[in-house]
């Protein structure tokens, strides 16, 4: 969406528009809530958390400034907050170290079964969802927002709160990671890859 | 260029971030080196699984409701002023830098307090504590049934319990009696069916196996009368 749109909208929500907050609303909340899944594998939390985001955002709305970035942005902002209280109270590690990275070299996978005989559509998308959730929740963080949020590297650095080099390093991890853990899954012949069904 | 070098650029070639000639030369090794191939290949394919077989989600409809409930419940809410609000009225429109304004502020209250100080406005000996004159009723405690046992030397100790007991029902008085040495205790069971109101059940007594009982159920309305009577409860060492 156009930003002066964006912040056109978002000044007549605050006025006491509600359809222009409930347009605001609808644009958003997908990607907040699937953002909040994602991180969390829980969807009553991530129910939570999502409302939480834009009840902020209703008591807060001068928090929201055009020019450091889009309303998206700074919801996933508000967002990652949360979530990075919430795992840290569960006592979640956010972030490995190196050594603890190469041990990921090794896939865990069943090597024993036939991988085209095993997936269906809907197992290999298990899979999937299963390998994110293995990730450091600082590098699924990164990775979620990279890939599935399609937001540029400055976006998510300011997010997180973090350099930009050091966002890369986690997008770089996650990939090599859930490379390794999906190979036996995705076939890669010359210049196509693809799941293996 | 080495395997080393590719391996670090390879995700900035997936980002397609990389400058023009050095993305020549990382696509010039991988042409040549199956293994890096291969990573900057399974490095692509996460990107089209992730965005392929991780499709947004869709939240339960019952949160529309909670948001824009939260929405309504904010836009019925006044203008209110609160206290950051006025004081950035005041120092907004006087140009004062906040710590300035923080430090006059500090000078101030300090100065406010030491002055009442002064003049004696704070004396811990202008406190007193009072009690009232008689506080005797206070410790007055409702009556409670007493056991005079006949021989005061031969008895042993009695414990009297009292039950609470709902002034508009009766309710079975309990007495535990201590049991003598030798003595068998008789197993008595109170009537089921009350007899009607009577004065006597105000003060009434029983003798019985040596010993003498007396309730009082003063402050207390029967609405029928009951006969109390002795049963069987607990060891022989209750006291």
């Amino acid at each position: 969406m156009n930003r002066n749109i964006e912040t056109e909208l978002i000044k007549r929500a605050m006025a006491g528009d509600a359809s222009a907050f409930n347009e605001v609303y609808l644009l958003s909340r997908d990607s907040v809530y699937s953002f909040a899944y994602r991180m969390l594998s829980e969807s009553s939390f991530a129910e939570d958390i999502t409302q939480e985001t834009f009840i902020f955002l209703i008591e807060h709305p001068e928090k929201y400034l055009q020019e450091r970035g889009s309303l998206p942005a700074f919801l996933y902002g508000v967002a990652r907050n949360r979530i990075m209280h919430h795992l840290r109270k569960q006592g979640k590690l956010l972030e490995t170290s190196v050594e603890l990275i190469d041990d990921y070299s090794e896939p865990k996978v069943e090597t024993a079964r036939d991988p085209l005989k095993v997936l269906l559509e809907e197992e290999f998308m298990a899979k999937v969802e299963e390998s994110l959730a293995v990730l450091p929740p600082l590098q699924r963080e990164a990775i979620i927002l990279r890939e599935l949020q399609e937001l540029s590297y400055e976006e998510i650095a300011r997010i997180s709160e973090e350099n930009i080099n050091t966002v890369k390093v986690r997008v770089y991890r996650a990939r090599r990671t859930l490379a390794d853990l999906l190979a036996p899954y995705v076939n890669c012949e010359r210049k196509t890859c693809y799941a293996v069904r | 260029m080495q395997c080393v070098e590719v391996e670090k650029l390879v995700n900035w070639l997936v980002d397609d971030e990389l400058e023009s000639s050095v993305k020549r030369s990382v696509k010039d090794h991988l042409g040549e080196c199956h293994s890096c191939r291969r990573v900057f290949e399974s490095m692509q394919a996460v990107r089209g699984t992730l965005k392929n077989y991780l499709p947004p989600i869709a939240p339960p409809s019952r949160l529309d409701a909670l948001v824009m409930e939260a929405f309504y419940s904010k836009q019925k809410q006044p203008a209110s002023s609160t206290p950051q609000s006025w004081l950035q009225t005041i120092f907004g429109r006087l140009a004062i830098p906040k710590p300035a304004a923080l430090t006059f502020a500090t000078v101030v209250f300090a100065a406010l307090f030491g002055f009442a100080f002064q003049l004696g406005r704070i004396s811990a000996t202008d406190i007193q504590m009072t009690m009232p004159a008689d506080s005797s009723a206070m410790l007055q405690t409702p009556p409670f049934d007493k056991i005079s046992p006949v021989a005061a030397a031969e008895t042993p100790a009695v414990k009297i319990v009292e039950v609470p007991v709902v002034r508009e029902k009766i309710v079975t008085r309990f007495v535990y009696l201590n049991k003598r040495r030798g003595e068998r205790s008789e197993v008595k069971t109170a009537r089921s069916n009350p007899p009607p109101p009577n004065e006597s059940l105000m003060n009434d007594s029983i003798a019985e196996n040596g010993y003498l009982t007396q309730t009082n159920l003063k402050g207390f309305q029967p609405v029928s009368n009951i006969k109390t009577s002795i049963i069987k409860g607990g060891t022989t060492n209750e006291k």
